[in-house]
């Protein structure tokens, strides 16, 4: 008898949940294909560095009064940069101390609204900051005691700015509950502070349910690009796309498998966790997606599926990084996939991609060469033709 | 019947001392070949006792700490490095540079530094760094 009344509030608590939550257990869909015709060309472009060196990881891109400007924090030079990608010259440069007060090691991502706003996420603070300088306003975060949400990302989610709600909007995840536990992916993924009020509104978009039961190891990863009243999300082991209406409060599920994915993405017994080793084969062998990229330009949506393969060829040599297969998705503004552009393999990362009015750039560096002393890009350039 | 108790107790016995020595034997063979194919040193003709992989430039999560701990050691002509560039290191620690990558087709890549320890000219004992490992290595080199 108790045995069944246990059973009964069990089943009464896990109804009430998944209703609360609005989540539903994980489905995949399938992608929606449109037939377009589309022109591919490309060719490079670089930007004069005169006899400077680059390396970059963070860097934000903006159309600002009428050019295309790339700011990136030069590791080389330790300073905050800004190119404009129209004139393909460096137009400014300062120390990241100077420009933003911290170090560039506890800057987690920052966004170029305008040359008067650029707002920077780190560890404990939110910066906003004008080119010159002129600190404008700061919010500290994430400095609560023993607090267990901390404001920073997972994945490429960066700090982002919606004008019209004059929200800063800012990746969140749980650091106490680790990232082989349902409770890790249980957990609100992006708020919202409003800096005059300091008003925080918590989105109730959690991590793909794929999650939920299986672990992944180094591809747990949440990805988010914000788009007017829109943040889209993607999780490297989830073909789908999660489109969120932060007005209406609507989640979304749309399908977007690439044609190319053969192999399943195998999760992995969570007593791994701490097997960096076995993790990093399981990231090298495994097919996972990248993170979305939209161009406003076209109205385009872009991300890369990187290819499973064996952790050996046919020589016996390991596979290595460069080896992975990669294809870069295009999906027009619905999500339906007009097409798949294989992307070459050796020589070239699609880490970072940059969307131009001139079109999409892929700098001309590898994850073994990063250090480069022009600025140049692989420019792909799409073109819908109806 | 008794062999195949026999077998299966020493099968057993084998599998818990290999692991419990920690050697992974993939891992082993896998820098054998690559001194010999790609560096021509053979562990079995050299002196070296210790041998560390560092991950420059392949992992982002690596901080350097191998390089600091080797950085405080002198006089070490039995080590070995294997970097994918230069390092300011100690002169007398042997420092043998793989701008190609190469120990990446070798299986030697890694989210973490490798450690390596040699023992009449084989490998005997093998571990990925991590920071809790740091001040077991400068334990086991200041005790030479």
């Amino acid at each position: 008898m108790k045995a069944n009344i246990i059973l009964l509030f069990t089943l009464i608590v896990s109804f009430f949940n998944s209703c609360m939550s609005g989540y539903k257990k994980y489905s995949e869909e399938k992608a929606n294909y449109t037939k377009c015709h589309i022109h591919l060309s490309y060719d490079t472009l670089t930007v004069n560095l005169k006899n400077d060196s680059i390396i970059f990881s963070k860097y934000a891109y903006q159309k600002v009064s009428g050019g295309d400007y790339l700011l990136c924090i030069n590791e080389y030079s330790n300073c905050f940069e800004l190119f404009n990608l129209s004139t393909k010259q460096k137009i400014y440069e300062k120390g990241v101390k100077e420009l933003s007060g911290i170090n560039k090691d506890v800057i987690f991502s920052f966004s170029l609204v305008n040359f008067d706003s650029i707002f920077i996420l780190s560890n404990n603070l939110i910066i906003l900051v004008d080119t010159a300088g002129d600190i404008i306003q700061k919010i500290p975060i994430n400095d609560q005691p023993g607090y267990k949400y901390k404001i920073a990302p997972t994945g490429n989610f960066p700090i982002s700015f919606d004008p019209v709600k004059q929200e800063i909007l800012l990746p969140r995840y749980c650091t106490s509950c680790g990232s082989w536990k349902n409770t890790f992916y249980n957990t609100e993924i992006e708020l919202g502070i409003i800096p005059k009020t300091k008003f925080i509104t918590v989105y109730p978009v959690l991590f793909s349910r794929k999650y939920i039961n299986n672990y992944y190891g180094f591809l747990f990863k949440a990805n988010r690009v914000m788009v007017g009243n829109y943040s889209i999300y993607t999780f490297p082991v989830d073909p789908n796309i999660y489109r969120f209406n932060r007005v209406s409060g609507k989640l979304e599920q749309l399908g977007g498998v690439s044609g190319f994915q053969k192999n399943k993405i195998i999760s992995l017994p969570a007593h791994v966790k701490s097997k960096s080793d076995i993790k990093f084969r399981h990231l090298l062998t495994s097919p996972f997606y990248g993170e979305i990229i939209y161009d406003k330009y076209n109205k385009l949506f872009y991300r890369v599926y990187y290819a499973g393969q064996k952790l050996k060829g046919n020589d016996g040599k390991y596979h290595t990084w460069a080896d992975k297969k990669k294809h870069l998705m295009v999906f027009n503004i619905d999500f339906k996939l007009l097409t798949e552009i294989k992307l070459p393999n050796n020589d070239f990362d699609p880490g970072i991609c940059i969307p131009t009015k001139n079109g999409l750039l892929f700098p001309l560096t590898t994850y073994k060469n990063k250090v480069i002393y022009s600025l140049s890009f692989y420019r792909y350039h799409i073109e819908l033709q109806k | 019947m008794r062999g195949i108790v026999f077998f299966t107790v020493i099968g057993f016995f084998l599998l818990f001392a290999c692991k419990k020595s920690g050697l992974d034997t993939e891992m082993c063979e896998n820098l054998e070949k690559y001194l010999k194919e790609v560096q021509n040193i053979s562990l079995f003709d050299s002196n070296y006792d210790y041998v560390i992989v560092l991950q420059d430039g392949f992992c982002n999560n690596c901080n350097g700490s191998s390089k600091l701990v080797l950085q405080q050691l002198s006089d070490l002509s039995n080590i070995l490095v294997i970097s994918s560039k230069r390092v300011n290191l100690n002169k007398s620690i042997k420092l043998c540079t793989d701008k190609k990558y190469l120990i990446e087709q070798y299986g030697l890549r890694s989210a973490s530094d490798l450690f390596y320890q040699i023992d009449k000219n084989r490998i005997v004992y093998f571990s990925y760094i991590n920071n809790l490992q740091y001040d077991k290595l400068i334990r086991k080199f200041a005790n030479q």
